[in-house]
């Protein structure tokens, strides 16, 4: 038995209620009363934006940690810590720089009087080579 | 009127003087640089303007009949040269490492270096001028060897001249630079090693 067909003695029997296709229920946004109703899709995109940018921000601080990173470690790598082996062939250009000594100048003095005896002017740039003479002109 | 014409003779051969002397500075003064990137007619012409050769007829006969020979021996003196100057280059280089790492430790052992700094330099400017002299010479040289002599045999000339001037500069160059060297760069080298010996600690308890 439905109890609608069944009507209490004092009540008078309703009519028949024609209701709408059910619709499901919407989540009104709490607005004061001065202020105007935002859209749900721009608020929707809002929170996107925030959200992207805070992966974007996440990124490049995870990419920056790792060049860091990186750089640090071609920084400590053993290779730039020890010099081309030419360097230390060709005049110990990487030991440290030393205080002169009067046995370290007079040897730079005798080398440059070596490096000089190897240039004799008469032999690399005689006289009268260009002679009309020497030429057989 | 006698002493008009003393002073008028007087100046008239003091003018002679000079423009005679004017002119033999101007005939055997060094030739300019040619032109960064200069075609060989360029410097051809440059040459033959700057030392403004004329031949007469002998002349002109005899170089037209010699000048292939003379390109042939200049090419085997240049054989020699080439290296010689190259190697002259990288002694003076060589020495001037020597004086920057010399003055270095000076300065490290807290020494006065600098007349030794300023001659260093000076020396690099002779090495420079070395250089720039050696390579118009070669050019020159160069030039000389493929040009077509017998048929201008005034060019030939002209360029021969120019060999020459710069030839004769590159040995006053080298001799210039070796004498800085010896008279300069090297007493004062002996003085800061007798002040160094002076001024060691343990030189006075051995």
């Amino acid at each position: 038995m439905n109890p609608e067909q069944t009507p209490s003695p004092n009540q008078q029997p309703t009519p028949p209620v024609f209701r709408a296709p059910y619709e499901p229920p919407f989540a009104q946004p709490s607005v004061s009363p001065g202020e105007a109703t935002p859209e749900p899709e721009l608020e929707d995109n809002k929170k996107n934006n925030k959200l992207l940018t805070i992966t974007a921000w996440t990124l490049v601080a995870i990419e920056l940690i790792v060049i860091i990173g990186l750089l640090i470690a071609l920084a400590a790598s053993p290779k730039s810590a020890v010099a081309p082996a030419n360097d230390t062939a060709n005049g110990n250009r990487s030991l440290p720089p030393t205080a002169a000594t009067s046995l370290g100048v007079q040897q730079t003095d005798d080398s440059i009087s070596q490096d000089l005896s190897g240039l004799v002017d008469q032999n690399d740039f005689p006289n009268g080579i260009f002679d009309d003479k020497s030429l057989g002109l | 009127m006698n002493n008009f014409t003393k002073i008028t003779t007087s100046l008239t051969l003091a003018l002679l003087v000079f423009v005679g002397a004017l002119g033999t500075t101007l005939a055997a003064s060094a030739p300019a640089p040619t032109k960064p990137g200069s075609t060989f007619e360029e410097r051809l012409n440059q040459r033959k303007a700057e030392r403004g050769i004329v031949l007469d007829e002998k002349d002109q006969t005899r170089l037209v009949n010699t000048c292939i020979t003379g390109q042939t021996k200049m090419r085997l003196i240049q054989v020699e040269l080439v290296p010689a100057i190259a190697n002259r280059i990288a002694v003076y280089q060589k020495i001037d490492a020597k004086l920057l790492v010399t003055i270095g430790s000076l300065k490290l052992a807290s020494k006065d270096t600098f007349k030794l700094e300023k001659d260093r330099l000076l020396l690099a400017d002779k090495t420079a001028q070395f250089q720039v002299l050696a390579t118009n010479l070669t050019q020159a040289i160069d030039d000389t060897e493929i040009m077509n002599c017998k048929a201008d045999p005034a060019g030939f000339r002209a360029m021969m001249e120019t060999i020459k001037l710069y030839y004769t500069d590159l040995q006053k160059q080298s001799f210039d630079s070796r004498d800085f060297l010896v008279n300069t760069i090297k007493p004062e080298l002996a003085i800061h090693a007798d002040d160094l010996q002076v001024k060691t600690p343990t030189s006075g308890r051995n």
